[in-house]
């Protein structure tokens, strides 16, 4: 994959001086530098912008799950928003008031943030991943924020981080001291959807090549089946790149795949059709979700689901797989179980982090840390 | 501009170069113009020997037909640019309101070209309710160029207008194909639209042109039948196009039916699945008037609540 350079920085004078910015600047030298006071909303689409601004929404954010569906229970840590790989199904094509690239360049109130959170929240195992808003690697050539924060977590007892990607930008991560505590997770589909709906991604090979050399460098592995595409070759496809996955990696260094299948609010529809005409992806057998999103009818969900999980099982019937914002109907269809029967699904999730990476959530501070005294 | 009285034999009724042809009936025109004349003069432009009709195509046409020798005119003189007299008789039409989809289809293919697609004043496209997208307009000017079997079914109100928005760039021949169905059917305008997104995304599903989807026998038995009239052609053709376009889940419905039907719950009990099936929302709904009567049904919907078949249908894919 092709790393697409921005060649102009817009920056808010409030992170001008911020080490991010130097560090952009440094790494893109031929890219110009416009400061200003705020960057509004608006300012007209464009691959070759990056905008840092002075963010102040909250840093770390849970998983917009829903409650008709198990959700995973994930925290989010917002680094920057939008993407420029520009998959056709991308849902930040529909965030049209800020269409470029963005940075959050108060970097230091994010890690203070997280600090803040992990020393109040001391209990439990935290699952935290930073590609919802954007892909976790896209800019990490010229921001080199990984080796900012794998080292972070490397120190945090009781979380780990996964940085989910569809580049093959890895080059940061190499010689950090990860501790044990970074997964590094891919995107999989088979190669012609890749070809079609996510074409200046990194290719299945490329990904998978990415993928070995993380786990040559000690990194936990995760890899997700989602978004699932219905097409007429599905079964080979998917079947195909699993067998290519488990060519390419050993599943022991795999923590976790999950499965879901395209999902997308009805607004996004127009958008991909005018922004995508030659894609197909919406026209497939959606039905309106109990979270108002277009699904797969619910059949064709649970047929790709028990496929692909059975493929993978055939590999290693241990590996955790599981479904993202599914029902529980759905996943006694495809998996023959449902999350409640095994705890839940952030239990299941955590014992795979426990079992995989040797990480277990903390149940106890120890004496008088988190029960009240006898005298209180 | 200048007003005076024209003879009809200076006016070359045979141009229709400023015509907005609104294709419907003017009848109430005509019997207006019967009983008081022409009051409102026409426009007319001096443009070669004889003058050309900018506006007041249906008067002349009726005073031609009755015999009158002149009628009072508005000329524009020949030192008028043809795109001055355009924007002010685009300007009347609008200030005289209830423009048909025809007609907005022939302003905006006019604007479009005197000013460029892009560039068509807001106040234009606001008064005329045309969002200023460029694709929008894009199709507003391709509809434009449909010819007059579309045009004068958007004209007539057989076809509505989001409808024909959604079928502008189609070929000619799947147009002929679905206005002849939208035409038997006359449905209402969501039904036209549901029928003419479904044949589009079942061609794009499929692989097939429109004209294939259009074609197929199943269509055709509908609508050549003599027994069915234009609503129950309208409940089938929709079904027939849920089908193609949701074959999954049609048959599933299906199959549904036919085992519930196969399980025989008693009269007065009914499973209900969830939309689409989807969620695990599945109703047992009871319905009786006494309390012996809900005994009953209980009693015989019992063993099948309990029989394998229940779970069968519940799991069924
Ligand atoms: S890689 Fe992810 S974030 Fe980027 S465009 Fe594709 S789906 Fe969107």
């Amino acid at each position: 994959m092709i790393v697409r350079a921005p060649r102009r920085i817009i920056a808010e004078t409030a992170v001008a001086h911020s080490a991010l910015l130097e560090t952009l600047r440094k790494n893109l030298p031929e890219a110009s530098l416009q400061v200003v006071d705020r960057i509004g909303d608006g300012w007209g689409r464009s691959p070759d912008v990056v905008e840092v601004v002075d963010f102040r929404g909250k840093f770390l954010k849970s998983c917009p799950g829903t409650r008709c569906y198990n959700c995973c229970g994930y925290k989010i840590l917002h680094l920057g928003t939008q993407c420029s790989i520009d998959c056709a199904y991308c849902i930040l094509q529909a965030y049209l008031n800020q269409p470029n690239l963005r940075l959050f360049g108060n970097l230091d109130e994010m890690f203070s943030e997280l600090s803040g959170f992990l020393s109040q929240n001391r209990l439990g195992l935290h699952r935290i991943g930073t590609g919802e808003f954007t892909d976790s690697l896209l800019l990490d050539p010229f921001t080199g924020i990984t080796r900012l924060i794998v080292p972070f977590f490397a120190k945090t007892p009781n979380a780990v981080l996964e940085l989910k990607t569809k580049t093959n930008f890895i080059e940061n991560l190499e010689g950090l001291d990860h501790g044990g505590h970074t997964i590094v997770a891919w995107s999989l589909n088979p190669e012609e959807i890749q070809r079609r709906e996510e074409p200046l991604s990194a290719t299945i090979s490329e990904r998978l090549e990415a993928a070995r050399w993380c786990a040559a460098q000690g990194y936990f592995l995760a890899f997700h089946f989602d978004p699932i595409i219905d097409y007429a070759r599905w079964q080979s496809g998917y079947g195909q790149t699993i067998e290519r996955l488990f060519e390419a990696v050993d599943p022991s260094r795999i923590v976790w795949i999950s499965l879901g299948a395209l999902r997308f609010m009805p607004d996004l529809k127009p958008i991909i059709k005018a922004r995508h005409p030659s894609s197909r992806i919406i026209y497939g057998e959606f039905i309106r979700g109990l979270d108002s999103k277009l699904r797969y009818f619910r059949d064709i969900r649970a047929e790709f689901y028990g496929f692909i999980a059975d493929r993978i099982r055939r590999a290693d019937p241990e590996l955790c797989v599981y479904l993202c914002m599914e029902s529980d109907d759905i996943w006694r269809d495809s998996l023959g179980f449902c999350p409640d029967e095994r705890g839940g699904l952030a239990p299941m999730l955590d014992r795979a982090v426990e079992k995989k990476m040797g990480i277990a959530p903390v149940t106890d501070l120890g004496f008088g840390a988190d029960k009240p005294r006898a005298s209180e | 501009m200048d007003l005076r009285f024209v003879a009809l034999s200076e006016i070359d009724l045979e141009d229709s170069g400023f015509e907005v042809p609104s294709f419907c009936d003017w009848s109430r025109l005509r019997d207006s113009l019967g009983r008081f004349g022409i009051l409102d003069p026409v426009w007319l432009c001096e443009r070669s020997a004889r003058y050309s009709v900018v506006d007041g195509f249906k008067r002349l046409r009726w005073a031609k037909e009755n015999g009158s020798r002149r009628v009072v005119c508005l000329i524009f003189e020949s030192d008028w640019a043809e795109r001055d007299v355009w924007i002010r008789r685009i300007e009347k039409k609008i200030f005289e309101g209830d423009i048909n989809p025809a007609e907005k289809a022939r302003i905006i293919g006019v604007l479009a070209k005197l000013f460029g697609p892009g560039q068509i004043p807001g106040a234009f496209l606001s008064s005329l309710r045309v969002g200023g997208r460029g694709e929008t307009i894009g199709k507003w000017v391709k509809l434009s160029c449909t010819g007059s079997q579309m045009l004068g079914a958007l004209g007539g109100g057989e076809l509505c207008e989001r409808a024909a928005i959604e079928i502008a760039d189609w070929e000619q021949t799947d147009l002929d194909l679905v206005l002849s169905l939208l035409r038997a059917l006359r449905c209402s305008d969501s039904i036209q639209v549901e029928i003419v997104e479904r044949v589009k995304e079942i061609a794009i599903r499929e692989q097939k042109t429109r004209a294939e989807v259009l074609t197929m026998e199943a269509f055709g038995e509908v609508m050549t039948s003599e027994e069915l009239n234009h609503r129950e052609k309208t409940r089938l053709i929709r079904e027939l196009l849920a089908q193609l376009r949701y074959p999954r889940l049609s048959w599933r419905r299906k199959r549904f039916e036919q085992d519930v039907e196969a399980l025989g719950l008693p009269r007065g009990a009914r499973l209900v699945a969830p939309e689409a099936f989807e969620g695990g929302g599945w109703q047992m709904q009871l319905s009786f008037s006494r309390g012996e009567e809900l005994r009953k049904i209980l009693r015989a919907t019992l063993p099948l609540v309990e029989s394998e078949k229940l779970e069968e249908i519940l799991g069924r894919r």
